[in-house]
């Protein structure tokens, strides 16, 4: 804490509950997915986001505020790139991402369509949407 | 934002490269059309871990990448690179448009998924004649429309005579189309090198007469 702001302490302490509250709609709603899950498909990203993590992190109870990595990543696992309460959650946190509402549901209807496929190539799949997402170069 | 993907562009340069007399012997093609679509900046790159996937490719304005699995032999490689094109070709619009953002999995054979719309395997069939004839290199066994989308850049000549001239290569080269997403024998009649030279014949039958 000794590193961050009195104000952007101040703002997240006001914003933290509601954005748990958002990240938790974001996980259960579609298909739903287990804290466990989504902690293991974080970690295929690339995440260090343990399950009680997770769990702070819905509760409002964690101190660091979410990066946009994070919340991105987050809302790809969830496949709901596209759903309001994402937005409303990069409104919160006072992100932008340059995606129309019509690319991002792209971006879902990709995700649903691979959650078929093995594990493997969910992970590589995912990885690559993630980069493109976010506006990363390919590695 | 922009789609970076010149899919036309990217058939096209592949189907001239692999159609070139005394061009790649079969074992080289592979290479050829990977570094021919690095070279339009589309990013390539083998996957060892891939499954029920033989490759995909994801476009959008942060760049084009086609991954492909390392598992597959040269042939089926090439197979994958021609189908992603393909289906990229039929997903842009009438006038060349597309989304900011496409995404294509190939499948292994036997692992697609089990509930296929009819309109998902038309364009499937639709996708497999494009393809073949990007690796035959010869995409002029295609209706143009399949893979030349803007239209009518040239400067067009006034008048009521090229009007009408152009009124009916449009309409000829419409239902050229239309057969081929519907009738796999037409796809396989204008595959034919005869048919090929036909159409190139009337087209310009057509261009002199109504001087268009």
């Amino acid at each position: 804490m000794a590193d961050r702001d009195e104000v952007q302490v101040a703002r997240w302490g006001a914003i933290r509950e509601r954005v748990g509250t958002c990240l938790r709609e974001l996980r259960t709603s579609e298909d739903g997915t287990s804290q466990a899950r989504l902690s293991g498909d974080l970690e295929d990203l690339g995440y260090h986001v343990t399950q009680s993590m997770i769990s702070r992190y819905e509760q409002g109870q964690l101190e660091q505020p979410l990066t946009l990595e994070r919340l991105v990543g987050w809302a790809l696992c969830c496949a709901s790139l596209s759903a309001p309460v994402f937005r409303e959650l990069l409104e919160l946190a006072g992100y932008l991402l340059p995606w129309s509402i019509d690319d991002l549901s792209r971006f879902d209807r990709t995700l649903h369509q691979y959650r078929a496929l093995p594990l493997p190539d969910q992970i590589v799949l995912r990885r690559k949407l993630l980069w493109h997402v976010l506006g990363l170069e390919p590695r | 934002m922009a789609m970076i993907l010149e899919p036309e562009r990217a058939a096209q340069l592949v189907a001239d490269r692999l159609a070139r007399p005394f061009g790649p012997a079969d074992f080289e093609k592979d290479w050829l059309v990977r570094r021919t679509l690095e070279e339009l900046g589309l990013h390539c790159e083998g996957e060892p871990n891939l499954q029920d996937l033989k490759g995909f490719m994801i476009a959008s304005p942060r760049g084009t990448e086609i991954v492909v699995s390392e598992r597959l032999g040269q042939d089926e490689r090439l197979g994958v690179y021609a189908h992603l094109l393909a289906h990229a070709l039929l997903e842009q619009g009438e006038d060349g448009e597309e989304g900011s953002f496409f995404s294509r999995l190939e499948y292994v054979e036997g692992r697609e998924p089990a509930e296929r719309k009819g309109a998902e395997r038309k364009v499937e069939m639709v996708a497999d004649a494009l393809a073949r004839a990007i690796l035959r290199g010869r995409l002029d066994g295609t209706p143009q429309y399949c893979y030349r989308h803007k239209r009518g850049s040239a400067a067009r000549a006034p008048g009521l005579r090229p009007r009408l001239g152009r009124f009916w290569l449009e309409l000829c080269h419409r239902v050229s189309l239309m057969l081929f997403w519907h009738s796999p024998k037409y796809q396989r009649l204008r595959a034919r090198r005869e048919m090929s030279y036909l159409v190139r014949r009337v087209e310009t039958l057509v261009r002199t007469a109504y001087a268009c």
